[in-house]
């Protein structure tokens, strides 16, 4: 039988078994348990209907006591006048009360007057025989007696109470008996109030049907049971009895109850639906099988041996790398061993062909793959050549030398278990040649020829992980570069934020610093257009010193402008020279100007050799020195030149007003022009700016004002 | 006749500005120092102020003269940014404040002058 059988096979018989063990638990379990209850509900409904017969003896009951309590009957015992009995026994009364005997009897059991009348009929009837002379002693004649009676054939209600006043005084003058006869429409008053079908019969009845009859030989039979509760032979009703005694204690009548077996039919339906879609499942199921075998089990058989064929070539780092990746295509060579297995398991020919079979799987695989039984290789194929060993050479060899102690112990057997999968990653193991490989171990415990063995298949990860490592590397160095080139963006973009600043703050400077002279000479000039000099010769003079005096400062500061922007379009010009000796000549190039305003200029520093560009700084400390002598004069203004922590410094400082707080602070967040610094500060800053260097200012209100340039030693440039 | 004070830094464009007033007819003080020229500033009729001192600036000075209580009227003068702009400014934040651009003070100086001691 070929698989596809074998398969369908089981799985039918598989089915089979479940479709007779749900026939066999809706049979056993389940249906018995749903007549049980069947059974349990049936007997509620039949108690329910003595209950209701019960009933009916205590409606009778209540006429009874009233009647025979009344002071008029217990004087119509005495004088039996004509009165009482033309008003209480007359056909009206007997129909309004719903009874069909009104006897009464003396203390001696002797009838006094009785009357019948047949309700249905509306007529007059027979006294019952029974009732007649029932004699002294009878049951029917005690007080309070009161149940089922045959009478003339017949099942009646009768209930009997002693005559008394109705203050219960005087002695008791006879018995008052009312009985009802229990008629088909007695019976199917019942049903209506209970909602069940309930038919009764006299007990001695021999004419009743078959089940009144069997029931009745059943409570023959079975005195102490009042009901019974027969199989059932019919699907379509279902009937219960019960055995109603009389006042005497003896069985009277039957009753049953009938009803439809509606849910009882529902179920068996469910049955019957529950076990076609047993069926159609199986079907389905069984179809499923046969595609998916057919389109994917054999399917990827067929895919496993093709990738074989094709991987047979495939041997450089790539290839290995890419058979490193194919866990996929092991699992599947796992999933073939595994079917070959089961299918030579219990086969003593098959185990023959499956070894042929093993070699011929294993041998197509590119993979190196060994077979180890008992701890030592007992197969291993061609590719284990790809480690430097024959296949022969490996048979017989134990497995330590291929794995690690912790994993050697199932190959020799410990914990086996058929089809058991497991893997051992990145395994150090060394080649024929002393060369070490990282293997990862794919290992599956197989029946080989028989007996236990472990299929292992190692993967050849070594190239893979170098490449990981170098993608690592990398990986690592790339974002190390990525780390840098940030680090270099954010140090430039944060000078040029700076330069902008600085262009900023020019621009307005420049703004004020030309303003503020041309203002004065376009005052002046206006004031002349009409000025006559003969009369104000003095006031002429001042103002035509005051135009040149501006037009020279306008001079200045146009110069300052190109000044500032040679600077930030030149490229620093960088040679070693002595900054002290650079700011004396600058301070000497000023000394007409610091005479004129009676300024002292004092130098104090050594030779401090820098590496900048000379006529930068000399314009940046000329600057200084220029904003010195405009807050000083008749006063001392002090150069310092010094050295430390690899920077030159050179601090100028005055004897003026000093500076705001906030011009200060202004001066500190860069903004020159709002510090009221001039135009030739922001020229010092852009120098400084070039060199990585830096400005600042001490002031100290009527204390003057130090400005310092701190200046790289070896030269920096941005 | 109450005097214009000129508080301003510059000496040459404070000069100029008392050469103009005196020339129109009216008299002047000249303050290079904006902190001594707040301890007078009530004495005078009116004010002319620079904006951009290194002691203290314009702002700082309306303000001290607004905590101080000192009503005198104030035209500022400067040159300051934008003309317009600067205006637009001082009049959102001192209202009352005239405003003449520093550039402009031998042709708008005056009538501003002249205006303001006629509305006061």
């Amino acid at each position: 039988m070929n698989v596809y059988g074998k398969v369908i096979s089981l799985v039918g018989i598989s089915l089979a078994v479940m479709l007779f063990a749900t026939l066999f638990i809706a049979q056993n379990v389940l249906t018995k348990d749903y007549l049980a209850s069947e059974q349990s509900g049936k007997m509620d409904q039949l108690r329910l209907a003595k209950a209701e017969i019960e009933y009916r003896y205590s409606s009778l009951d209540v006429i009874t006591a009233a009647i025979a309590a009344w002071d008029e009957t217990y004087q119509y015992m005495l004088d039996r006048n004509r009165r009482y009995y033309d008003t209480n026994l007359v056909d009206q009364n007997f129909r309004s009360l719903n009874v069909n005997v009104i006897a009464y009897y003396d203390p001696d059991g002797n009838l006094v007057e009785g009357k019948a009348f047949d309700v249905g009929k509306n007529a007059s009837a027979v006294l019952p025989a029974e009732l007649e002379s029932p004699g002294k002693g009878s049951p029917v004649l005690e007080d309070n007696a009161k149940g089922i009676e045959m009478l003339g054939g017949r099942p009646y209600l009768v209930s009997a109470h002693a005559i008394v006043r109705s203050d219960g005084s005087g002695e008791p003058r006879g018995t008052l008996v009312i009985a009802r006869a229990l008629d088909p429409d007695a019976m199917c008053s019942t049903q209506k109030i209970r909602g069940n079908m309930v038919t009764g019969y006299a007990y001695y009845n021999d004419s009743m049907p078959a089940g009144f009859l069997e029931a009745r030989e059943y409570f023959k039979a079975n005195p102490a049971m009042d009901y019974y509760y027969p199989q059932q032979a019919s699907d379509e009703t279902l009937t219960a009895y019960a055995r109603i005694s009389g006042i005497d204690g003896r069985p009277a009548m039957i009753i049953g109850v009938d009803s439809p077996r509606e849910a009882y039919k529902n179920y068996k339906q469910s049955m019957l639906y529950l076990i076609l879609s047993y069926m159609i499942m199986g079907i389905v199921e069984i179809t499923v099988l046969i595609v998916a075998m057919d389109k994917v089990i054999l399917c990827r058989l067929k895919s496993l041996s093709e990738y074989a064929k094709n991987a047979r070539n495939m041997h450089s780092p790539e290839a290995e790398l890419a058979m490193g990746t194919q866990k996929d295509e092991i699992s599947e060579l796992f999933s073939a061993v595994a079917e070959m297995n089961r299918r030579h398991r219990k086969d003593a020919e098959g185990i023959g062909r499956e070894k042929t079979k093993y070699e011929e799987l294993v041998e197509e695989v590119p993979i190196p793959t060994i077979v180890f039984g008992g701890g030592r290789a007992i197969f291993a194929n061609e590719a284990v050549g790809q480690l430097g060993y024959e296949p022969a050479e490996v048979v017989g060899k134990s497995a330590d030398m291929f794995m690690p102690a912790r994993h050697r112990k199932r190959v020799r057997g410990k914990g086996w278990k058929e089809g058991r999968k497991w893997a051992c990653k990145s395994v150090p193991i060394r080649t024929r040649g002393g060369e070490e490989r990282l293997i990862d171990l794919n290992l599956m415990n197989i029946l080989f020829e028989g007996r236990q063995a472990t299929l292992c298949v190692g993967v050849d990860i070594t190239e893979k992980k170098k490449a990981q490592e170098m993608l690592r590397h990398n990986a690592r160095k790339l974002e190390e570069q990525v780390r840098q080139r940030t680090r270099q963006w954010e140090n430039e973009n944060r000078k040029v934020i700076e330069l902008l600043k600085v262009k900023d703050n020019f621009i307005r400077e420049i703004s004020h610093e030309l303003k503020t002279p041309l203002a004065v000479v376009a005052g002046n000039v206006e004031m002349l257009k009409n000025f006559k000099t003969v009369e104000r010769q003095n006031d002429y003079d001042e103002m035509m010193a005051l135009v040149r005096r501006n037009c020279d400062r306008l001079r200045v500061a146009v110069n300052h402008i190109l000044d500032t922007n040679k600077i930030s379009v030149t490229k620093a010009s960088m040679e070693n020279f002595d900054i002290a000796k650079l700011a004396r000549d600058t301070c000497a190039a000023r000394s007409g100007e610091a005479i004129s305003r009676r300024i002292t200029c004092q130098l104090k520093g050594k030779r401090t050799m820098v590496r900048a560009d000379r006529k930068m700084m000399a314009l940046a400390i000329g600057n200084l020195l220029a904003n010195a002598f405009k807050a000083t004069s008749n006063a001392k203004v002090g150069i310092k030149v010094y050295s430390k922590d690899g920077h030159a410094f050179v601090e100028v400082s005055d004897a003026g007003q000093g500076i705001s707080i906030e011009s200060r602070r202004k001066l500190s967040h860069g903004d020159a022009m709002g510090a009221g610094m001039g135009i030739g500060f922001a020229a010092v800053e852009s120098i400084m700016l070039k060199h990585n260097g830096k400005v600042f200012a001490k002031s100290k209100a009527g204390k003057g004002n130090t400005f310092t340039l701190m200046i790289p030693l070896r030269g920096d440039m941005a | 006749m109450k005097k214009i004070l000129i508080v301003e830094d510059e000496p040459d464009v404070a000069k100029t500005m008392a050469l103009i007033i005196e020339n129109a007819g009216f008299q002047s003080d000249i303050s290079l120092k904006p902190r001594k020229a707040l301890s007078i500033a009530e004495k005078y009729r009116l004010i002319l102020l620079d904006l951009m001192m290194p002691d203290m600036d314009g702002y700082k000075f309306l303000e001290e003269m607004k905590k101080g209580g000192i009503r005198t009227h104030v035209i500022v003068v400067t040159a300051v940014g934008l003309p317009s702009e600067v205006e637009r400014e001082i009049k959102a934040r001192f209202p009352g404040t005239g405003f003449v651009s520093k550039i402009d003070i031998g042709s708008a100086l005056v009538p501003e002058i002249k205006k303001f001691l006629k509305e006061s």
